[in-house]
């Protein structure tokens, strides 16, 4: 019984495409997020709508590292911009929250690509630390400017649970639908080319700069989004939004998951946000974090292609078996 | 303008030197990683944390003196750098060209200085230390002016150290390959020299210039856990500035820095740091060669 379970596990494994795993996983992400929703799991819930924030925030840096060979490492400026504008926004310019949060991601994603625009002639190296020199500048205007208490955002009206926790879906699934129609376009095959070498893409008449700078645009306004999204329902936001550790858990988490596909960013923020909201119930946040970059380290060194491609390894293991038989 | 303008100008040129001498180690070594093994160390400001944390070590629970503290944390620095370096990164990507190899090390880089950063986090909390002073006391300059010998004593250690350095690259042997390496790579291989080698001495020299540089200031500042990444900012603005792959270069731009970030300290307290970084960004996106050395646009 046990051995037909098994074979009949393996034939309908070896029948997915490993492509189509990303499908199967973004699938498994909404349909789970619905489940743990009726769920009587107040505390899931809460990391839910993290999850939500990461997995659009790491795919934002995934985007621009993946497509087009540019390494942000200050992804934290958009980021935290759109939580800083809408919380502004909505506290300062009494706007209605839904405007404050679409002007607030717009304005995110407009500040962040244009500074990542001035960047683009840059070294890949010196790219990455030139935008994380800004994301530094804004840590500390920020910290003048607000103080250690940042901006809170109070109403009288808040959103409630459900509001919050289906609006964060609802993103979740347009920035991933978003992502995946341009990983399945002919427009990929540019920025891939783009990716691979400069020189040549050019001269094959494809406008190198300005599709980079749309990718920076939009990289900026995805995180941009998740930003707005985490600094609503956080109904905060402080100078240390725009701190290195920050930066770097879209990193860290597009490692863990497998860069390149749109689940990887998914498994990636799912496990890490589990590991970084759980694991500090028993021990200390600088503990947690440590074991944060020495997991980053360890699967980077050992399973560079993530989790996803552990998956997708498998599961091609379990095709070729099919093919065989 | 008002005498007491000038003296302040004056005391922000002086404080300006000071810093920018002692900060351009830091970039001396951020500079020499990159123009040998064409790598972004971006874990260099956490060395320069650890070179505080490390000076501390020694002073407090070694109960060594104050100038063998530094040179632990010197020599420390050096073996964790080899350490880190053999442990952390493959092999083929220590010297590479290649984009997608260099942006991987950057984040194994990463990594690591947010693994040494809450590391010490976990053993010292996030509170800050400051090592003690090599000499207490101050030094009278014209127009009563005041400079600490702590602060003298460091310009000097930075000065030497840069002598130090140039003579060592001029005239040792292994000084000698790393400069042929970093202009040839081929033919210096061809010649004997071992790639390896010269990735860990320049990798393990680099980050203890860091270290250095965390242990002269952390006792004119004072250290935390949390301390670096502005540091490594910093390092890049000046190396990028002064010209990558260039010691001299360095040096300069760490002066240029120092002074710029003196006189916006005087005038602006709160924004000088965010001032003179942005203002240094500036004339580089203009002008990305930097004052004396290679280009860094993208091909």
């Amino acid at each position: 019984m046990k051995g037909l379970e098994s074979s009949s596990y393996a034939s309908w494994v070896g029948r997915i495409n490993p492509r189509d795993i990303n499908v199967i996983i973004f699938l498994v992400s909404v349909v789970s997020s619905i489940i743990i929703f009726f769920a009587d799991k107040p505390y899931l819930k809460f990391i839910m709508m993290y999850f939500f924030a990461y997995s659009i925030y790491t795919a934002s840096w995934d985007l621009l590292y993946s497509y087009s060979g540019q390494l942000s490492l200050g992804q934290a400026l958009p980021f935290g911009l759109g939580a800083f504008f809408t919380i502004m926004f909505a506290q300062f310019a009494n706007l209605p929250l839904v405007l404050s949060a679409i002007l607030g991601t717009l304005a995110a994603g407009a500040v962040g690509g244009s500074i990542g625009a001035t960047t683009i002639r840059l070294k890949p190296g010196y790219q990455g630390i030139a935008i994380l020199l800004f994301s530094q500048v804004l840590y500390w205007l920020t910290l003048i400017a607000f103080g250690e208490e940042g901006v809170s955002f109070f109403s009288e009206t808040p959103p409630s649970e459900t509001t919050l926790y289906f609006t964060g879906l609802t993103l979740f699934v347009i920035s991933m639908f978003t992502i995946y129609m341009i990983q399945n376009s002919e427009y990929k095959l540019k920025l891939l080319a783009i990716k691979g070498d400069n020189l040549a893409a050019d001269v094959c008449g494809i406008n190198v700069r300005l599709h980079k700078v749309i990718l920076l645009y939009l990289s900026s306004l995805l995180a941009g989004l998740a930003g707005t999204y985490f600094g609503i329902f956080i109904s905060h936001a402080d100078f240390s939004i725009f701190a290195v550790p920050n930066s770097f858990l879209p990193i860290g988490m597009a490692i863990v998951g497998g860069i390149g596909f749109l689940g990887g960013p998914i498994i990636g923020a799912a496990i890490v946000t589990m590991i970084i909201n759980i694991l500090p119930v028993w021990y200390s946040l600088a503990i947690t974090y440590f074991v944060y970059g020495i997991v980053v380290i360890l699967i980077l060194r050992l399973r560079p292609t993530g989790i996803l491609g552990l998956l997708q390894r498998s599961v091609r293991k379990e095709k070729s078996k099919v093919v065989k038989s | 303008m008002p005498a007491s303008a000038l003296l302040g100008i004056y005391l922000s040129l002086i404080s300006g030197i000071s810093y920018g001498l002692i900060i351009s180690l830091l970039a001396g070594g951020l500079s020499l990683i990159y123009g040998v093994m064409n790598n972004v160390n971006t874990s260099h400001g956490a060395f320069y944390m650890l070179g505080g944390f490390l000076t501390f070590f020694a002073v407090s629970s070694l109960h060594l003196p104050i100038v063998l503290s530094i040179t632990f944390a010197f020599a420390a620095a050096f073996g964790l750098g080899l350490i880190c370096l053999y442990g952390l990164i493959p092999k083929r990507m220590w010297v590479s060209k290649d984009p997608d190899s260099q942006n991987i090390v950057m984040i194994l880089f990463l990594a690591l200085a947010q693994v040494l950063q809450r590391g010490v986090f976990i053993l010292y909390g996030g509170g800050s230390v400051a090592v003690p002073s090599i000499q207490f006391g101050s030094l009278a300059l014209p127009g009563d002016i005041f400079i600490s010998y702590q602060t003298v004593i460091s310009i000097a250690i930075s000065i030497l150290s840069y002598v130090a350095l140039i003579i060592f690259l001029r005239n040792s042997k292994i000084g000698k390959a790393i400069r042929a390496f970093s202009q040839d790579r081929e033919l210096a291989e061809a010649m004997g020299v071992r790639v390896g080698t010269i990735a860990l001495m320049t990798f393990g020299l680099g980050v203890s210039l860091a270290a250095l540089c965390g242990a002269l200031l952390s006792s004119i500042y004072s250290v935390n856990a949390a301390t670096g990444w502005n540091e490594l900012v910093i390092a890049f603005v000046i190396v990028t500035f002064g010209g990558i792959g260039s010691i001299s270069g360095s040096f300069l731009g760490g002066l240029v820095y120092g002074i710029v970030y003196s006189i916006t300290q005087y005038y602006l307290p709160a924004y000088s740091f965010v001032i003179a970084l942005v203002l240094i960004y500036i004339i580089l996106i203009t002008k990305p060669t930097g004052i004396l050395g290679e280009i860094i646009e993208r091909a």
